[in-house]
C-alpha cells in the first residue's frame, strides 16, 4: 500500500495546502492509498503526486496526478485506453469521489 | 460552424515545434471535442445552453451517465488544456506528448459521439416508422 506521505508535493506551501484538504476530508486518505496502489499496477514506474491546483471554480479541491512514463513509440490509442481503463476501475471498485478528488493519469 | 473544424487548426499548430504552438494546439483539440460534446448533449440529452462557463462541467457530467469513456476523455482533455494554458513549467517533451495525446483524444470523442448519434437517429427513425405503420 502506498503511503499518502510519499505523495505530498515537495514545495512546503503546496504540501501544507494538500494536508489541509486531507484534514478536512480524512476519508480521502483511504481512497488515495488504494487508488495510488492500483495506479502502479496499471502504470508500472509511474510517479504520483497530490496537488490542490484548481483551474476552474468547479474543480475538486484535490487532484491525484499519475505521471505515466510514455514515449513517442507508444501507441496513442493504447495510452488513451489504459488511462480510461484505470479510471473505470476506480469508479467500479472504489466509489471514486469525483466531487472531492480528480484522478488524472497524465 | 462545427466544433470538429478546430481539429484542422490543432493539426496546423502541432506541425510547428515551437512550444507556444503546441500549447495552442492542445486548446483547439479540447474545444473541438467540447463543442461537439455540447452539441450532442443539446440534441440528444436535453441540455439547454446557459452561456455559463460551468457548461464545461455540466456537459461532462451529462455524458458521464451516457458514456463514461467519452466523459473521462473530455475531462482529461480539459485538464490537458488547462495545463497547456497555465502551467509554464511543463517540459517541452511532455508538451509534445500531451499535444499528440490531446489531438487523438479529441478525435476519439468525436468518433464516439458520431457513432452514438447515428444509433440514436436510427432508433428514432424506427420508432417513427412503426408509429406511421
Amino acid at each position: 500500500m502506498v503511503a499518502v506521505a510519499n505523495l505530498l508535493p515537495d514545495n512546503p506551501e503546496e504540501e501544507a495546502s494538500v494536508l489541509a484538504v486531507l484534514r478536512e476530508h480524512p476519508e480521502l486518505r483511504t481512497f488515495i492509498q488504494q487508488a495510488s496502489t492500483k495506479a502502479l499496477e496499471f502504470f508500472p514506474g509511474a510517479s504520483i503526486q497530490l496537488d490542490t491546483a484548481r483551474y476552474d471554480e468547479w474543480d475538486p479541491p484535490l487532484t491525484m496526478n499519475v505521471f505515466v512514463r510514455d514515449d513517442q513509440r507508444d501507441d496513442q490509442d493504447d495510452m488513451v485506453q489504459r488511462r480510461l481503463d484505470y479510471v473505470r476501475w476506480l469508479r467500479d471498485h472504489l466509489a471514486y469521489p469525483e466531487d472531492m478528488i480528480f484522478v488524472f493519469p497524465r | 460552424m462545427e466544433g470538429r473544424e478546430f481539429l484542422v487548426v490543432a493539426d496546423h499548430l502541432m506541425h510547428d515545434d515551437r512550444e507556444s504552438f503546441l500549447r495552442s494546439s492542445i486548446g483547439r483539440s479540447y474545444y473541438a471535442a467540447y463543442l461537439e460534446a455540447r452539441s450532442f448533449c443539446e440534441r440528444y440529452l436535453g441540455f439547454i445552453r446557459s452561456s455559463s462557463s460551468r457548461e464545461h462541467q455540466i456537459v461532462a457530467t451529462l455524458l458521464l451517465g451516457f458514456d463514461p469513456s467519452v466523459a473521462d476523455t473530455l475531462r482529461f482533455l480539459r485538464r490537458y488544456r488547462n495545463t497547456a494554458d497555465h502551467d509554464i513549467d511543463v517540459s517541452d517533451g511532455t508538451m509534445r506528448l500531451t499535444t499528440d495525446r490531446a489531438r487523438r483524444s479529441a478525435e476519439l470523442v468525436i468518433v464516439a459521439l458520431d457513432a452514438h448519434a447515428a444509433q440514436l437517429d436510427a432508433e428514432r427513425g424506427e420508432r417513427e416508422s412503426s408509429r406511421e405503420g
